[in-house]
């Protein structure tokens, strides 16, 4: 069997058994710790894009574990979806594991970054393990080690707030974890099976005999995924854990944590229980409702907020609010928005809060209002910040249009054009907070903004750079933290301008997922 | 309906310890509190898992070479739930540590006593 054969265990193991050698490098050579993380992403990312070509060609990568065959052992199975999971969880992973390398030092003492590292990676193997599990244990496995790295990323800021958010979150992700495995445990004993082909098999068969106890069952499921997914209104853990977080670890929250859980649930709802669709309309119209609310709710609430991080996570509620209302809708166009904004949204939030990081970072700075004129000292990053900002308003050119227009699309599949309306007042909403923003950025005057005015003033303030290294430390920041936002930056106008492979790539998937017929 | 309960009782127990566990966690104040009922669902949930697995008057799933056709309980719910109390085990500890951590600092195990402190000390700064 070509090693190539045995990507789909290895990126979930070899990431996980880098994140137990982290504390090991970390006691050897700490100065080594960093770019090992950063090794074991890019190892990640490779077989992810290994993984996604032969998914493009056609192929589904199906693994064995320990070579037992499906109803015994674990299968791991890499559907166009998971595919798309790994390649994203992975190539975003490692932008932000790249980052790590300048940021680490400022948030996190240097004792306690072998245990950082160790948590990030135990992340990332978790998620990279729900997208291609094809076990419903394995799934919870799983998703416990995804849960509890997700906390220690958010414990590892050393502050009161940060202990409180990751306390919080931990109750409340466990308690759905609780009610996920009640969930599964219902499946299991109406099924008899734990791998998801044969629970659909068996499901088709059997539901109607139990009809209550699978109604329960996916009720859980939902449940315990829309309060992992922080949908509204169990949205309650996710400002505090998201903002009091450090940096990168928000990024990995907003960007990547919160999309695994919303992704398992279209999987469970589309592929699992896909035998009893006709009976789940009201959890679809549900999902709906819910995802209409985050939409409105969540800008509501970002427009109030004064410090930024807590502005970027009440944002990510409002757009984890499209994931759902392209679930929801069910129609291909929906569903591949949906998908679409998992991509977008993704690169797009880890972007802004790797700037917020960088800005606060540099000048100290979370306050909005104190942020006037910091274009003058931040160029790039503020740049880097305005393009991802307008991509979330949904600037055509930019990722963030593509979901928003096949939002529209989907809507009109579904008769029900009301969803137009909402999702442009949704882009307007998004606007009254980014825009002012920019605006401080650009034009404010930054005689408000004491940091920013000592450095236009009076350029001595502002920390010389050695001369030998002039070039690389006259920039705002290390090439590390740079190089990662601004190549998130472009990659949002590449998914903006270039979408036929993506959305041809997504049309497929979701015409496969909800078994119809591509035309 | 009294008879199936009757017959399926374990069933029922593990609903009504879900639903004891469920407030415990979500109207208490204390946090320990919150943590024993965050335990007190997930036991609730492995009772669900063993109660499954049993079957009244088959035998454990030891292969006998004198009872070749012998029938047997299914041992793969208890070897699940071998994984989920090691998971339960993890998050707890992980919770109490936390717990330990923002005793350090407000010096009380009231949720609502350390929002009341909270804001405060935001007021303050």
């Amino acid at each position: 069997m070509p090693i190539a054969d045995h990507f789909p265990l290895t990126i979930v193991v070899g990431t996980l058994f880098g994140a137990y050698l982290c504390p090991v490098v970390a006691y050897v050579r700490r100065r080594w710790l960093g770019r090992f993380a950063a090794a074991v992403t890019v190892l990640a990312f490779l077989q992810g894009v290994h993984l996604m070509d032969r998914v493009v060609h056609g192929e589904q990568p199906l693994y064995r574990v320990g070579g037992w065959a499906a109803p015994w052992g674990i299968e791991l199975l890499v559907t166009p979806s998971a595919a798309l999971m790994v390649l994203v969880l992975s190539g975003v992973g490692m932008l932000i594991a790249f980052y790590c390398l300048g940021y680490i030092d400022h948030e996190i003492a240097p004792r306690a970054q072998g245990w950082y590292y160790a948590a990030f990676l135990l992340l990332l193997s978790g998620m990279l393990g729900m997208s291609v599990t094809n076990d419903l244990f394995n799934t919870f496995v799983m998703m416990e080690i995804t849960t509890l790295g997700a906390c220690a990323l958010v414990a590892a800021s050393d502050t009161q707030r940060a202990a409180e958010a990751a306390l919080r979150y931990l109750l409340l992700a466990s308690l759905a974890s609780t009610m996920i495995l009640f969930g599964i445990g219902m499946v299991y004993s109406i099924t008899g099976n734990l791998n998801l082909t044969f629970v659909t098999k068996e499901l088709a068969l059997a539901w109607r005999t139990y009809p209550r106890l699978a109604t329960a069952s996916i009720g859980l499921l939902t449940l315990g995924f829309a309060l992992k997914a922080a949908l509204f209104p169990l949205h309650v853990w996710l400002p505090e854990a998201h903002s009091a977080a450090p940096s990168p670890s928000s990024a990995m929250l907003s960007g990547l944590v919160v999309k695994i859980y919303a992704f398992t649930l279209i999987k469970m709802v589309y592929v699992v229980f896909a035998p009893m669709s006709a009976h789940l309309a009201p959890l679809r119209e549900l999902l709906v409702v819910l995802a209409t609310g985050a939409i409105i709710g969540g800008s509501l609430f970002a427009m109030v907020q004064d410090d930024l991080k807590r502005l970027l996570a009440y944002s990510t509620v409002a757009q984890v609010g499209y994931i759902f209302l392209g679930a929801g809708l069910g129609s291909p166009s929906a569903i591949m928005a949906a998908f679409f904004q998992i991509i977008s949204h993704a690169l797009t939030k880890s972007c802004l809060f790797l700037c917020a990081g960088i800005i606060l970072e540099r000048t100290g700075r979370r306050r909005i209002r104190l942020m006037d004129g910091m274009s003058k000292v931040l160029p790039v990053t503020t740049a880097a910040f305005t393009v991802a900002a307008l991509s979330m308003i949904g600037l055509p050119t930019l990722s963030g249009f593509i979901p928003k227009w096949h939002l529209f699309q989907g809507g009109l599949e579904a008769h029900r054009p009301v969803f137009i309306g909402i999702v442009l007042m949704s882009g307007l909403l998004n606007a009254v907070y980014y825009l002012p923003i920019i605006w401080r950025f650009y034009f404010a005057d930054p005689r408000t903004c004491p940091v920013v005015h000592r450095a236009v003033v009076d350029p001595a303030a502002w920390p010389r750079p050695p001369l030998y290294r002039r070039l690389v430390a006259r920039l705002e920041a290390p090439p590390s933290m740079l190089a990662p936002v601004t190549v998130m930056a472009l990659g949002l106008f590449v998914l903006g301008l270039f979408t036929g492979p993506t959305v041809a790539f997504l049309g497929r998937l979701a015409h496969s997922l909800l078994e119809v017929p591509v035309p | 309906m009294v008879e199936r309960l009757a017959v399926n009782y374990p069933y029922f127990f593990a609903a009504v310890l879900f639903v004891i566990g469920l407030h415990t966690l979500l109207t208490h104040a204390n946090l320990l509190k919150k943590v024993i009922g965050l335990n007190i669902a997930g036991t609730a949930v492995f009772l669900y898992f063993i109660a499954m697995g049993n079957a009244r008057g088959r035998l454990e799933p030891l292969v006998d070479p004198a009872h070749p056709h012998a029938e047997f309980v299914n041992p793969l719910p208890s070897a699940l739930i071998l994984t989920g109390i090691v998971v339960a085990v993890s998050v707890t500890a992980f919770a109490l540590g936390l717990i330990v951590k923002l005793y350090r600092y407000y010096g009380t195990l009231n949720a609502e006593e350390i929002v009341r402190l909270r804001s405060v000390l935001d007021a303050d700064s």
